[in-house]
């Protein structure tokens, strides 16, 4: 009896130990460092990666923009800078889409699908094209570094929506019509492969959508400017120093 | 007999500790990584990130060291000259418009954040270090651009980032690349424009955002403001394949 008692006493000596150093050592945790959740850390990271990113771009920014002073001196010291300043004119036309331009590229046709018979994908309207289809195309050329696109003779410019209105589908505030012949100047291999590889978005379209999908290399692509010009009705230039 | 019942039942207790302890430092180990406390790893990345943003600012305070010295020459040439002045003020029309400026105005911030935890988790999707449902859903974001264009959005950015008529948005692994920079939830775009307007083309029954937030359960929050800054574009595009067509030959 009596060594009965003396064990169950160490027992809960030692339990109690235990508890005692458990809580102190969790509350020294939590004393020192407030609660991190794994959301914050999966979002510093993310940071992390967009920062070394930017850093690379701003490098090459830096590099360009020292060509330019350099030139600028050059013709400051003749007396007459308009030429650097109409040059820059004309590069930033062509790099925004206000010239017409010309490029090895490829031309991509998008059109409904000609199935006739109703089926599981049909009756929900996938297999005619969708602004989406459309969007995601575009954007598959820019990954690509497709330099300039239009569809059905609309300049993809940075305003640009491509947007459903029923039977049509809106572009630049026009409204073009199926099929859809999308023009992209850049490297044609990459651009091709891009949508008619084998993983490219154009073949998912046309095996799982119906799709009339067809496209073609071509040396020369000429794709002309936005017809319309800037308007600013909001935006300002944000003076200097603030 | 008696004696042996409760043993018993202290070595249950025991075992069930044991296993509870080592379940918990098997999560956090799998989660922050083997041999970090989170605390531990969120400081180290805390720290790395000052850096990075310590380098960054450098850079662009070098980037607009020369900028300054372009401008300088522009305006001394633009005081003598009106035809340089009028020069000056279609290049930055034009630069406005492809994203080389920073710029304010009136409009729209647009928060995109995952789902709580908990909802990932309840569709059995892993999070080993970061599943993202925006990057599954990334073309969402485009949609949501072209909708703030249909409002006539004069300037809109992504994270911080300009979108310019070459921005792409490309999902790599857990997270998005946009202007060749990654970019992770919460996605915030920035919108100059009518904020009644830019608000109205997204905000509809069945409407882009309605799908998001009631379907996808995204988090979603939206702002009107009256001043956003918007910066400018710190890339350089180089122009390989294009050429101008020159209609004077």
């Amino acid at each position: 009896m009596k060594k009965n008692i003396f064990s169950s006493i160490a027992v809960l000596i030692l339990s109690i130990t235990l508890g005692v150093l458990l809580s102190s050592q969790f509350k020294n945790d939590l004393d020192e460092n407030s609660f991190v959740s794994l959301n914050s850390i999966v979002s510093l990271k993310n940071e992390i990666l967009k920062n070394r990113d930017e850093i690379e771009s701003i490098r090459k920014s830096i590099n360009s923009k020292k060509d330019e002073l350099v030139k600028l001196e050059a013709a400051h010291d003749k007396g007459d800078i308009s030429k650097v300043l109409i040059d820059e004119i004309d590069k930033l036309k062509t790099l925004t889409g206000f010239e017409d331009v010309w490029g090895p590229g490829i031309y991509i046709t998008v059109a409904d699908s000609d199935e006739t018979n109703y089926s599981e994908y049909s009756q929900e309207y996938y297999d005619i094209v969708h602004d989406i289809y459309l969007t995601n195309i575009i954007n598959e050329l820019k990954i690509e570094g497709a330099e300039a696109i239009s569809v059905n003779g609309q300049r993809i410019m940075p305003t640009s929506e491509i947007n459903c209105g029923g039977p049509v589908i809106r572009i630049n505030k026009r409204s073009i019509t199926n099929p859809f012949i999308i023009k992209a100047i850049g490297d044609p291999k990459k651009l091709y492969n891009a949508i008619s590889g084998p993983n490219g978005y154009g073949t998912f379209l046309k095996e799982y959508y119906n799709l009339n999908i067809k496209t073609q290399i071509s040396d020369y692509i000429y794709i002309s400017k936005h017809d319309k010009d800037i308007k600013f009705d909001y935006v300002i230039k944000t003076k200097e120093g603030e | 007999m008696k004696n042996f019942s409760s043993k018993f039942a202290l070595g249950i207790v025991c075992v069930i500790l044991g296993i509870i302890l080592t379940i918990q430092y098997k999560t956090v180990n799998k989660t922050v990584g083997i041999g970090y406390l989170p605390t531990q790893k969120s400081k180290e990345l805390s720290i790395e990130l000052k850096k990075l943003q310590d380098d960054k600012d450098k850079l662009l305070n070098e980037l607009n060291n020369v900028e300054s010295k372009i401008k300088k020459y522009e305006d001394e040439a633009s005081e003598e000259n009106v035809y340089i002045d009028e020069l000056r003020k279609e290049l930055e029309k034009y630069k406005m418009f492809a994203g080389y400026l920073d710029v304010e105005g009136p409009g729209l911030v647009i928060t995109v954040d995952e789902p709580s935890m908990n909802i990932v988790y309840g569709e059995d999707l892993s999070f080993d270090g970061g599943y993202s449902l925006i990057v599954e859903y990334y073309d969402y974001i485009l949609t949501i651009i072209s909708n703030l264009n249909i409002a006539d959005a004069e300037a809109i950015s992504v994270n911080g980032l300009r979108y310019t008529g070459f921005s792409e948005l490309l999902s790599i692994g857990n997270h998005l690349n946009f202007n060749g920079v990654s970019i992770g939830a919460p996605i915030e775009i920035k919108a100059i424009g009518s904020p009644e307007e830019l608000e109205s083309a997204l905000i509809y029954k069945g409407g882009i955002l309605d799908i998001m937030e009631n379907d996808l359960d995204f988090k979603i929050k939206i702002t009107r403001q009256e001043n956003i800054k918007i910066p400018k574009y710190t890339g350089v595009k180089d122009l390989r394949y294009l050429k101008p067509v020159n209609n004077n030959d």
